[in-house]
């Protein structure tokens, strides 16, 4: 597509970015079909063309981000399912990313939106913060009604989407070490995520056990936390940024002690961000080579378990598992078969959904702050899970997780959950009701 | 300055503040885009070189809503651009600054799916993929598949008349229509055929499929589904030379096998979609030819032995045949995205000329002359089965000067494709971009005559006014039309 | 009888036109008049024949593409196109065996002027689907072009298929060019016997949801069914089903295997090879069935879905005799003995379900006149006399054929 910048603004290394992706895009609206907020809202200014459309003279003239821009851009899920429909090779991704930093520096917000957001900022990534917020959120449940009556309906969705029933405690929490009883064939280290610990950490528990299990050794740094992906999300490079440098930071500490052979993300949206760190941190001097050397060897949990002959499975079992693509791990991450398979070598049944490409609607603080949207999509999700009747959903993402389980009477878990099972761990949380049908195999090697 | 933009000018000037006033009566605030941010999102389509903003955009959810729309645009005399999903290569969905954009992308419902008269209703923003996805599972599809086909409406495919690789044997839209509901200038609603074939009188539904929405706007059709076949496999067969390609394809038809496609795509072609499909298609060859037949795995394996024997008369470097259904995904997902993958490599200006199978050889050995004196470089994908050529003339669009010179060369090619004995477009339609070249196709008999039946619906020529036509003619022709009808009723 | 114009070149059809404009007078266009008895006539209209504009112009078998004068006797493009094994896909419909004229008549201009499409136009669509370009002159007396002679072409808006059963009202065409098929290398049918109407097109619609892609689906009572299988196998007062299907011989082998397997529970299928297949179906093309010169016989164009209704609540009202074609479609009504030949009531019922019902041939003893076409509601009515003042404002051409007015 034709640009129309000045020599000068080219010198901006941003514009120049932002130039060479726009030339990619011949507006051909392929997109817009596979767009999570266009097929709900059917509006051009809601598909990726229109953004990038809307972006492109917003950069061209240098005028502020107005009222309209934010709208669209705010409504836009980040889900990447127009990356991978994208035949022209258009980076929406960091396209998105340069809009959002410009409307949170030079737009403007009202209040209310400005005081949601940073409270998200400062909440979700920090799981003591979090922690408390939630006690407080249970208890401020009963006023929702009063809540959304003083116009906070971002906050209502929020404890909408709250765990309704006691979580499972944590097995393993801090930093640590986990060692596999056998020869220890690699050595990891697992990013234990910021909200997923608070709400779900099972998860974590569960891609331990299962790793340790098949001989690798999982460290968790306590110097590592939040990616920093939310942030990103809400045009704050700096906040983003910074909690990416802190976990350079402890990976190299790491290093130093001891080669570590991957970098395990369980939480794919953050593994998106994590993975895309080399370009996040490309304006942080001195540091590229470093930074790319280990973003190479940042894998989804799933990419680095297929690659590991895992033991014959344990169970005999008849459950039928939907398998729910995260758009982090589909589009963000591009993985599409990983999870399928080793469920389906776990012993499960496995099955697809319809609109695989199109977003549940979480989306990181999405359906906290665009309620009405991810809404329609998580409803349309339930219909799609309906449709194929499942005993349980997997899924790879935290944020899908609570966003299916708010919407869909089916139970979801995350995959690792369901493969720590079948390979001798507990029967996940939520679907105990379901053990009957699992068997263990009286099998004559049994490696615990 | 003609008397239309004359006419033009005067309407826009006088504006009235009412025609906003009166949308926002019939309307919903959020079905209509009024700021400059929201209306640049629409200002073009996939004809990106010409931008016209809008005056506003309204996105009407049923076909009262366009009525309503309708009757103020014949209200303030005040013309509507119709757009689906904008995909439009020929400039068909590019707005006025004058107009109303009314855009049916919101009205994206199935209406019913009627398997017993394998036939579907559908509003008409619906997407062409989205109608055979919803047959699928039952073994039905909707078969017009123009390469666009995930994201454009039907409303669109009814305006240009879309084809695809698989209307050698399907046919084009027209021939897979039934039915139409269509909302006229006047906001009047009117209904064409409906579940059932071969409409009783005058085939108006030939008319409104094809005339890029100069009829009337089209909210709903009921579309004819087809029977999808047992299987469908396509077999690549790579050349050292065009002309090899172009011969081979017009020996298979002439020899009397019909495959359901036969697809060229030239070497800068092959590459930019192997780059994002990952089909495997040879990356050493200057032509490629993706035949496809149907049927029974046997029936299949039997038809491409014949096609195997036939081509071994024009030295093909490269045979594959796609074994499963994943290859056969990959390599149409590369084909139906070049257009797309193009955009790798530079801008572009896509042709669509079509030309009589016996000259393909010839006028491709033309094409890249013409192209060579322009000094662009032209990548050639297209639907070799029926003549449908897509020139894509690689351009600069950032240099001062150079669309104007590739129009040029495109108009040139166009005109290579009628003195074949073919035509200016094939399936992408006239629109803005074709609208001057028609002359090149049709005399001016030939196009009053096609005008009439426009007059005649939109007698106020408000329906996306300035499509399909040569302006100074159009101009002329409604002059000379109100200077006779005024004789005839004085 | 009036003596008949014939022109030989386009000026002089142009003369003819005009002259006729300036006089105010009118004309009837005709080919070789096969299907004169079908639709209104009007004394008034001095006829015109193009029988004389006979030449086949262009024929490229590489593009499956034939281009022929209007006049052209459609036997004589037949036989060019044997020689390449191509055919006009649509099996476009003989009256010569129910208007006693000369079989295997009849110009490629009416053809498609009439668009009357036969068996085949299930899967492969009707006439007007593959008229991709014509010449002609309108009633103003001027010469346009639409189309050409590639499959695909959408510039401008599609006057080619317009021209298609429009009766000759709006323009006279001079040349037309259609797009052909292959002829398939084979044939056969299935044939099952006995079937009660309901389950017999149930038994259709199975067939034709197959991939085997079933090219005639039709269904005719006892009564229909005796002169179709005269010489195609032995006659059994039984009403008959038919399933056809067209391919290479191996595929045929398998195609119709599996359909007998998927429709077994119909009863038994029996298999009708190819040469007695083929004079089957060119019975239906000859509408040999509906001969009985007594009965009015209707064509009536109908959802499908809605067909067997209708086609219940028409023999409930009427005394009438119907078989099916194009998977229940279309339905061929023959009505004996009433008035109005069933008109109003069939209309009715059709209106009701969707479509349109023709008079094809008011039998021998019609008093009634009634509109051959169906009628159309005001706002279609308003339109088609729209574009009729567009092509022919003086009302020269076929005056009335249609519709009055028209």
């Amino acid at each position: 597509m034709k640009t129309e910048f000045t020599k000068r603004q080219l010198r901006n290394p941003d514009t120049q970015l932002a130039n060479d992706i726009l030339r990619r895009c011949v507006h051909c609206g392929l997109c817009t079909a596979t767009c999570s907020s266009y097929v709900v809202l059917g509006d051009e200014r809601d598909s990726p063309r229109g953004r990038i459309y809307m972006i492109k003279e917003m950069l061209e003239t240098g005028a502020a981000p107005d009222q309209s821009l934010t709208t669209h851009m705010d409504r836009c899920l980040t889900c990447l399912s127009c990356m991978t429909t994208c035949p022209s090779g258009v980076d929406y991704m960091h396209l998105s990313d340069l809009a959002r930093k410009e409307i949170e520096t030079r737009g403007h917000r009202p209040f209310k939106q400005r005081f949601i957001r940073r409270l998200l900022s400062e909440t979700l990534p920090y799981p003591k913060r979090l922690s408390l917020s939630l006690t407080l959120g249970t208890l401020a449940r009963p006023f929702r009604s009063l809540i959304a009556k003083m116009g906070f309906k971002e906050i209502v969705a929020m404890l909408e989407l709250l765990p309704k029933r006691a979580k499972r405690a944590a097995e393993f929490t801090g930093g640590g070490i986990a060692r596999p009883r056998g020869p220890q064939l690699k050595r990891v280290l697992l990013m234990t995520g910021c909200a997923q610990k608070v709400i779900r950490p099972a998860i974590n528990d569960a891609s331990i056990r299962l790793m340790a299990r098949q001989g690798i050794e999982v460290v968790i740094s306590k110097n590592a936390g939040c990616c920093g992906a939310m942030d990103q999300h809400m045009g704050r490079e700096k906040e983003a940024v910074d909690h990416a440098m802190r976990n350079f930071k402890a990976w190299q500490a790491l290093e130093e002690e001891d080669p570590i052979d991957g970098i395990i993300m369980n939480a794919s949206g953050c593994g998106t961000s994590v993975k895309d760190y080399d370009h996040l941190l490309s304006k942080q001097k001195g540091i590229a080579e470093e930074v790319k050397k280990f973003t190479d060897k940042v894998f989804d949990i799933s990419e680095f378990l297929i690659n590991y002959d895992l033991r014959t499975t344990e169970q005999w079992t008849d459950l039928k598992i939907a398998v729910h693509m995260p758009c982090s791990m589909m589009h963000g991450q591009r993985l599409t078969h990983q999870p399928f398979e080793l469920l389906q070598n776990a012993g499960f049944t496995v099955m697809a959904l319809d609109e695989p490409h199109i977003c549940c609607g979480s989306a990181g603080t999405y359906n906290i702050l665009q309620p009405e949207i991810a809404t329609s999509l998580g409803t349309r999700k339930a219909e799609h899970i309906k449709r194929v009747k499942p005993d349980i959903v997997a899924t790879g993402n935290l944020g899908c997780l609570t966003q299916m389980s708010h919407h869909s009477d089916t139970p979801v878990v995350h995959f690792v959950e369901l493969l720590d099972w079948a390979y001798g761990g507990p029967c996940p949380e939520g679907v105990e009701h379901l053990q009957h049908r699992v068997d263990r195999l009286k099998t004559t090697e049994n490696g615990n | 300055m003609g008397i239309f933009s004359k006419l033009q000018e005067k309407i826009k000037s006088a504006i009235p503040r009412s025609v906003i006033r009166d949308l926002s009566e019939v309307l919903k605030p959020d079905q209509i885009v009024l700021d400059q941010a929201g209306l640049q999102a629409f200002e073009t389509d996939a004809l990106t070189a010409i931008q016209v903003l809008p005056f506003v955009v309204v996105m009407p959810e049923s076909t009262e809503d366009v009525a309503a729309v309708a009757r103020i645009s014949h209200k303030y005399d005040v013309p509507m651009v119709p757009r689906g999903a904008g995909t439009s290569l020929a400039g068909g969905a590019i707005p006025l600054s004058n107009a109303i954009v009314v855009c049916v992308s919101r009205m994206n419902k199935i209406l019913d799916i009627d398997l017993m008269n394998r036939s579907a209703k559908v509003q008409a923003g619906v997407t062409n993929l989205a109608i055979s996805a919803a047959v699928d599972r039952d073994g039905f599809f909707y078969a017009p598949d123009p390469s666009s086909q995930l994201s454009c409406t039907i409303a669109g495919n009814i305006a240009m008349n879309s084809g695809g690789a698989h209307c050698l044997k399907y046919g084009v839209t027209t021939h897979n229509i039934l039915g139409v509901k269509l909302v006229t200038a006047e906001g009047k609603i009117l209904e064409f055929g409906g579940p059932f074939f071969d409409p009783a009188g005058y085939d108006f539904l030939s008319l409104i499929v094809g005339s890029e929405g100069g009829l009337g706007i089209v909210t709903e059709a009921t579309v004819m589904l087809r029977t999808k076949p047992e299987g469908a496999r396509p077999l690549l067969l790579g050349f050292e030379t065009h002309e090899q390609a172009g011969d081979c394809v017009a020996a298979i038809i002439g020899k009397g096998y019909l495959p359901v496609a036969i697809e060229f795509m030239d070497k800068p072609a092959i590459k930019a979609c192997e780059e994002h499909a990952r089909a495997g298609y040879p990356l050493d060859v200057e032509a490629l030819l993706i035949i496809e037949f149907e049927g029974s795995d046997e029936e299949i394996d039997a038809s491409f032995q014949q096609i195997l024997r036939i081509a071994s008369g024009f030295n093909p470097v490269h045979k594959r045949i796609a074994g499963t259904a994943e290859e056969a995904e990959a390599i149409w997902l590369g084909r139906k995205s070049a257009f797309g993958a193009i955009g790798r490599i530079s801008e572009y200006l896509c042709m669509d000329g079509v030309i009589p199978l016996s000259k393909l050889s010839h006028v491709l050995s033309k094409i890249a002359e013409i192209c060579n004196s322009y000094k662009f470089q032209v990548s050639n994908i297209f639907h070799a089965g029926d003549g449908n050529l897509h020139p894509l003339i690689l351009y600069d669009a950032n240099r001062t000067g150079e669309f104007q010179r590739v129009e040029k060369c495109g108009a040139e090619i166009l005109e290579l494709c009628v003195m074949a004995g073919g035509c200016i477009t094939g399936e992408h339609g006239v629109g803005l971009e074709k609208r001057d070249l028609m002359t090149l196709q049709f005399s001016e008999a030939d196009l009053i005559n096609q005008m009439r039946v426009k007059l005649l619906f939109d007698p106020n020529w408000v329906l996306n006014p300035d499509k399909v036509f040569p302006l100074e003619l159009a101009e002329t022709f409604r002059r000379d039309e109100s200077a006779s009808s005024d004789g005839e009723s004085a | 009888m009036q003596d008949m114009l014939t022109p030989l070149v386009d000026r002089d059809l142009k003369e003819m036109i005009l002259d006729a404009k300036d006089k105010g007078t009118s004309l009837e266009i005709l080919g070789h008049g096969t299907k004169r008895m079908i639709g209104r006539y009007s004394e008034k209209n001095v006829p015109l024949t193009m029988r004389r504009f006979s030449e086949v112009t262009l024929y490229e078998p590489s593009e499956l593409v034939i281009s022929a004068r209007a006049g052209t006797p459609i036997i004589e493009i037949e036989r060019e196109l044997k020689g390449y094994d191509q055919h006009l896909p649509f099996e476009y419909l003989d009256f010569s065996k129910l208007f006693d004229t000369e079989p295997g008549y009849g110009t490629i201009g009416s053809l498609f002027a009439t668009n009357f499409s036969g068996s085949r136009r299930l899967l492969k669509g009707s006439a007007r689907d593959h008229l991709i370009g014509v010449k002609a002159i309108n009633g103003r007396g001027e010469s346009f072009s639409s189309g050409g002679r590639v499959m695909k072409n959408v510039a401008g808006y599609d006057l080619t298929k317009l021209m298609a059963n429009s009766w000759g009202t709006l323009a006279v065409m001079t040349e037309v060019t259609i797009k052909l098929l292959p002829t398939p290398p084979s044939e056969c049918t299935l044939f099952l016997y006995g079937l009660e109407e309901d389950i017999a097109l149930e038994a259709l619609r199975s067939a034709i949801a197959t991939p085997y892609e079933v090219s005639g689906a039709v269904h005719l009572n006892k009564n229909h069914a005796f002169p179709c299988l005269d010489g195609v196998t032995y006659v059994q007062d039984k009403a008959v089903t038919a399933i056809r299907l067209e391919n290479t011989p191996k595929s045929l082998a398998y195609r119709s295997e599996k359909i007998r397997e998927l429709l077994s529970a119909f009863g038994e299928l029996f298999y009708i090879d190819e040469p007695e297949s083929k004079l089957f179906w060119q019975n239906m093309r000859q509408l040999v069935f509906l001969t009985n010169r007594e009965d009015a016989i209707w064509r009536v164009s109908t959802s499908p879905q809605r067909a067997f209704q209708s086609a219940r609540q028409i023999k409930k009202l009427v005394d009438s005799q119907i078989s099916y074609d194009w998977g229940g479609g279309l339905l061929w009504v023959s009505t004996r003995g009433v008035a109005d030949m069933g008109s109003s009531d069939i209309r009715r019922i059709i209106a009701q379900a969707g479509g349109h019902a023709t008079l094809i041939y008011p039998g021998e003893d019609a008093t009634q006149p009634v509109s051959p076409f169906h009628p159309l509601d005001p706002a279609h009515m308003q339109l088609t006399k729209g574009l009729k003042s567009m092509f022919d404002p003086a009302g020269v051409l076929n005056p009335g054929r249609m519709y009055d007015g028209v």
